[in-house]
């Protein structure tokens, strides 16, 4: 007995040396209405051996016109999910459907869309994942919502899991927590958008910082997801009127009606109309670009303070090629990485 | 996980308009005010009824619950109505056009055609006794077809319903089914002789290839048939909605925006959906739609559709650089008068600061004239400069306004509202002379707001009202001030001054600007003369608010104030069935008597102080009467917090009571006054260290059975007297 203790005491030390830190599950974010994946997605899919996607299936959305909640946006299959991915269909859903008179029905409404949508496209799932920035005042609707649609999922082995915004991480006891199994922590979107912002708004280790150290704390399993994405803020009079998507600074160069201001803001000489958006004269752009760098610094601060328990996934937001083009296959590898 | 533009838009609009929507206007939670509310410029004046969709919204999209459904049934009602020569009541052929299933038509078919063993159902007469046979049979083979088209066309709407249940879709079983349909609808279209049902096959077809993923054979289609769809019934019309469709999808959108400009042009109807369809994504798609556009009013009619939808005060300049007298402008000009009048709320600037070379364009085309409706351009530049604030200049285009403006009441009452609105934002102080016209114009607005239910017109009146209150308190006038506008105003603390807003409300022969404020004021003399009795009567001076509140009819109090605790549990207190009812007035009538009483019979004057304190304490913030200080303008704040009066009898029944179980409840009552106060000054109230009525209940009463029921049921109490034995 007496001789036991060390050797347990040893096998316990011995097992915490040689134990090696969680591996994330390497993952992606596809955000766009038509599932197609081009030759370079599909690549990238591949050479990263990556096992997981969260795939946007479809928005819920209030109509003011009918007075109810409806699915907007459904993603339309033009390929079918590459073999060994695991997909993970994400419902995003607006505030605005949880401020009116609650729906009991809404959470069986969207089960059944997802199993349905699921089944025309031809694959399974094992969690499902809410997107919702509920808000004090949405948030017993939302977390309602959320018990039912878990109680359905769980009937038939699904997980649920929810988006949990930075200001929810850490203003856990006010803003609640979501009765769900899991939580998505999006690491980005922290900073003030603005036509001159002091900080860039996607992402920045200074609002980083007031954010990470109660990560670790939060009560829910969390996955983490970090961005590679960029966009334009379109700005008027000095005052933000838009958000351009996947905007990058060299492919505006070749836009005739804009004129470079400087490395990262560019100006309309003319009003055009460009990429879904239009421009005024005079209206400015200011990019907002996810570096290799910068992503890299986002995954280490993340990685300082996040140490999951268990299994765990860490997805970059998002698939689109015009996102990681310019990362080179090592500067995604160090994303993965970073969190252990 | 994204941010929409559109949510972003609105959030920003949201929390910047926050300061600027009028007192009116708000309520308890903010909810987005409409444009009425925040504009004084009727777009109406255009009289274009179809623009309505279309005037400018600042939060939400301009699309109203799209008519086009209901507009387009009806007039596809009409049609038929007119095929069957009046001939067939339209309740039936809707019924059968519209919900009636695929088997009662074609029993229907069978039975008109005499086929054995098909008997017409039982709302099947009108169509039997429909004697023109042979175009019936007809129409109801069309329908046939119709109706088996249909649920491929509303596969898309699928879309927007919660279809779970059903089963996925085979898309190569179902292009298979769709091609089978295009070949038999072929061969119907091939045999139909009737150009009105030729039409229609035409389109259920073309239908049909905008729902398969090839759109080069819908272009195909829709280009070789166009001689189907002559005229301007409904058919032709959504053809070219399809045929658009069609174009777009086989990425030819400078096609489809003709198309679009088409339709957005010439069919009410689909104007909204033409215009959401438009949408250029890239500048090299617009200047092809502009290049490939086929006359001068396509291109006009191009650049209001891209004014609407991107908001771009281009719009209007393109416009009248083609065609200066295009019908086209107005619908534009409106819109950016109604965008300045916001914008200006949210900004706080003068439209000639942040609007300068819009204002100036506006102008010089009004001088000029050369346009369809001068007076419009006048109209919309004299409201603009009134809303700067340049009263003289407002002044002279309104008049050239008026010189102009045909007779039409809803261009007069414009015209009126904006030389109002000149005259208001010019003055600087009120000037005696121009009350008569004030009180003359007014009248006529508030009479116009309720006969029409305009918000805009009420918002103006509001607004107007405000502007006059807010002069007339700058140059001292506070009685007309807050008649007009009603405030919080520091008169409503002096009854002195109170009263002589009563008189005035009471006055005989009031000028007509008198009369108006007057009539405008919210309140009335009874509400004012209670707020007289509770100053009084806060102020601890019971007979003088006994007398004021006789002669008023006041609310009751929900709870009998002179029952007390030593927890206060308020709703228990108004839920007992058995409590006594006073109303305000019965109240301080009954602490007047009590007060005489004691006076009067001092060997049960301390019940009598305890009962009156009772009624002072309940009365205040804490008492289960606080209803008594529901007045508007009553000053809450300190007197209803103080229960100094309610504390002073107390005092007086403790000290003169012989019963040591009331004077032991006067002490503890004394106790909780002071209470209230410290955990009004300090919120957190963890410190608590007792006050006098402690002290006097634990030094003097401890034998009582009351000291020990408040032990029971007071933490405090408790809790101040273990400190009292720990020495702290």
């Amino acid at each position: 007995m007496v001789a036991t203790v060390p050797l347990l005491l040893c096998g316990l030390v011995a097992g915490a040396a040689c134990s090696r830190p969680a591996r994330a599950r390497r993952a992606f974010h596809f955000w766009r209405t038509t599932f197609s994946l081009t030759a370079g997605e599909k690549e990238v899919l591949r050479q990263h051996h990556v096992e997981r996607l969260y795939l946007r299936l479809f928005d819920v959305a209030w109509d003011y016109a009918t007075s109810r909640s409806l699915p907007v946006g459904r993603c339309a299959f033009r390929d079918t999910v590459p073999t060994g991915l695991e997909v993970v269909p994400v419902v995003f859903l607006s505030n605005a459907v949880f401020e009116h008179q609650p729906d009991p029905a809404l959470a069986g409404r969207v089960w059944g869309l997802t199993r349905f949508s699921a089944d025309q496209a031809g694959f399974t799932f094992s969690e499902l994942q809410l997107d919702c920035d509920w808000s004090d005042s949405t948030r017993e609707a939302f977390f309602a919502f959320c018990r039912s649609l878990r109680e359905l999922a769980t009937q038939a082995s699904v997980r649920l899991s929810a988006t949990i915004r930075l200001h929810q991480v850490k203003y856990a006891t006010r803003t609640g927590v979501p009765p769900v199994d899991r939580g998505m922590l999006m690491f980005y979107n922290m900073g003030q958008l603005g036509p001159a912002p002091a900080r860039p708004s996607i992402f920045n280790v200074k609002d980083a910082n007031r954010y990470a150290s109660f990560v670790n704390a939060y009560p829910l399993p969390l996955d983490g997801a970090l961005p590679i994405f960029s966009w334009a803020i379109q700005s008027r009079d000095g005052k933000v009127v838009g958000l351009l998507e996947k905007s990058a600074a060299a492919s505006l160069d070749a836009v005739p009606a804009l004129r470079r201001l400087d490395a990262c803001r560019f100006q309309a000489s003319e009003a055009t109309f460009l990429h879904g958006a239009y421009l005024q004269a005079g209206d400015t752009l200011a990019i907002e670009s996810v570096t290799p760098e910068l992503a890299r610094q986002a995954a280490t601060t993340l990685g300082r303070h996040f140490h999951p328990r268990g299994a765990f996934a860490i997805s970059l937001f998002d698939l689109d090629e015009r996102n990681w083009k310019t990362y080179a296959p090592q500067d995604l590898e160090a994303l993965w990485s970073a969190v252990r | 996980m994204r941010l929409k533009i559109w949510k972003l838009f609105g959030l920003l609009c949201a929390s910047l308009l926050v300061a600027a929507i009028p007192r009116a206007a708000l309520a308890c939670g903010w909810s987005e005010p409409e444009v009425d509310e925040l504009t004084f410029f009727a777009p109406e004046i255009i009289r274009q009824p179809n623009a309505l969709p279309f005037f400018y919204r600042p939060y939400s999209s301009f699309f109203v619950p799209d008519r086009t459904p209901a507009d387009l049934t009806a007039l596809n009602l009409r049609e038929w109505d007119e095929f069957f020569q009046h001939k067939l009541p339209s309740k039936d052929w809707s019924e059968l056009l519209y919900p009636a299933a695929l088997p009662r038509l074609d029993n229907l078919i069978f039975a008109l055609q005499g086929k054995p063993d098909h008997r017409p159902g039982a709302d099947d007469a009108p169509f039997m006794a429909y004697t023109d046979r042979e175009p019936l049979i007809a129409a109801l083979c069309y329908v046939g077809f119709a109706k088996r088209v249909e649920p491929f066309a509303m596969e898309g709407f699928a879309e927007w319903d919660w279809s779970g249940e059903r089963r996925p879709v085979d898309r190569t079983a179902r292009d298979k089914a769709i091609a089978t349909l295009i070949e038999a609808g072929g061969k119907a279209l091939a045999a139909a002789k009737i150009p009105f049902l030729r039409q229609r096959y035409a389109l259920q077809i073309l239908r049909l290839h905008f729902y398969r993923p090839d759109p080069a054979a819908g272009v195909k289609f829709y280009q070789e048939h166009q001689s189907d769809w002559t005229g301007e019934s409904s058919v032709t019309w959504r053809a070219i909605g399809y045929g658009a469709g069609c174009l777009r999808k086989a990425n030819r959108k400078a096609d489809a925006a003709g198309l679009y400009a088409v339709l957005f042009d010439r069919f009410p109807p689909m104007k909204v959906s033409a215009l959401t369809s438009f949408r250029p994504k890239e500048e090299r798609e617009w200047r092809d739609s502009l290049a490939q556009a086929s006359s001068v009013r396509q291109r006009t009619v191009l650049w209001q559709m891209v004014g609407i939808l991107t908001g771009d005060p281009r719009a209007i300049k393109e416009i009248y650089a083609i065609d200066r007298k295009s019908d086209l402008l107005p619908l534009l000009l409106v819109r950016e008068v109604n965008r300045t009048e916001v914008e200006s709320r949210v900004t706080q600037d003068s439209p000639t600061k942040e609007r300068p070379a819009l204002i100036s364009f506006i102008e010089s085309v009004a001088k000029k004239g050369d346009v369809t409706d001068p007076f419009l351009w006048d109209l919309a530049a004299g409201h603009l400069r009134a809303l700067a604030g340049d009263s003289a200049a407002a002044k002279r285009l309104l008049l050239r306004a008026a010189g102009r403006a045909p007779q039409d009441p809803v261009i007069q009452r414009q015209l009126r509202v904006s030389r109002l609105y000149a005259t208001l934002q010019g003055m600087r102080e009120p000037v005696p002379a121009d009350e008569p016209m004030l009180a003359r114009e007014l009248k006529w607005l508030k009479q116009e707001a309720e006969k029409n239910h305009s918000t805009r017109l009420s918002s103006f009146l509001i607004w107007s009202r405000e502007r006059l209150a807010s002069l007339f308190l700058k140059h001292g006038d506070v009685l007309l001030s807050l008649c007009l506008a009603d405030e919080n105003h520091p008169l409503y603390k002096d009854p002195t001054q109170i009263e002589r807003l009563i008189q005035f409300l009471r006055k005989p022969n009031k000028s007509a600007f008198e009369q108006f404020a007057a009539a405008s004021y919210a309140r009335n003399e009874s509400s004012l003369r209670e707020l007289q009795a509770l100053i009084a009567l806060y102020a601890g001076d019971i007979p003088k608010a006994a007398a004021l509140f006789e002669p008023l009819k006041t609310d009751a109090l929900n709870a009998d104030p002179f029952v007390i605790h030593i927890r206060d549990c308020h709703d228990c207190d108004a839920q007992d069935p058995h409590h006594k009812r006073y109303s305000k007035t019965e109240f301080v009538r009954r602490l007047d008597a009590l007060l005489r009483q004691a006076a009067a019979e001092p060997a049960k004057a301390a019940e009598l102080y305890f009962e009156i304190a009772n009624g002072l304490y309940n009365i205040t913030y804490y008492g289960n009467s606080r209803v008594m200080y529901d007045n508007a303008h009553f000053d809450r704040t300190p007197p209803t917090y103080d229960c100094s009066h309610a504390k002073a009898y107390y005092r007086k029944a403790m000290e003169i009571s012989k019963d040591r179980e009331l004077a032991a409840k006067a002490a503890f009552m004394i106790g909780k006054c002071e209470l209230n106060a410290y955990i009004t000054a300090h919120p957190d109230h963890l410190d608590y260290a007792g006050g006098a009525g402690f002290a006097a209940l634990r030094d003097s009463y401890p034998d009582t059975r009351y000291y020990k029921e408040a032990i029971r049921e007071c933490g405090f109490f408790a809790k101040y007297l273990e400190k009292s034995k720990n020495g702290r």
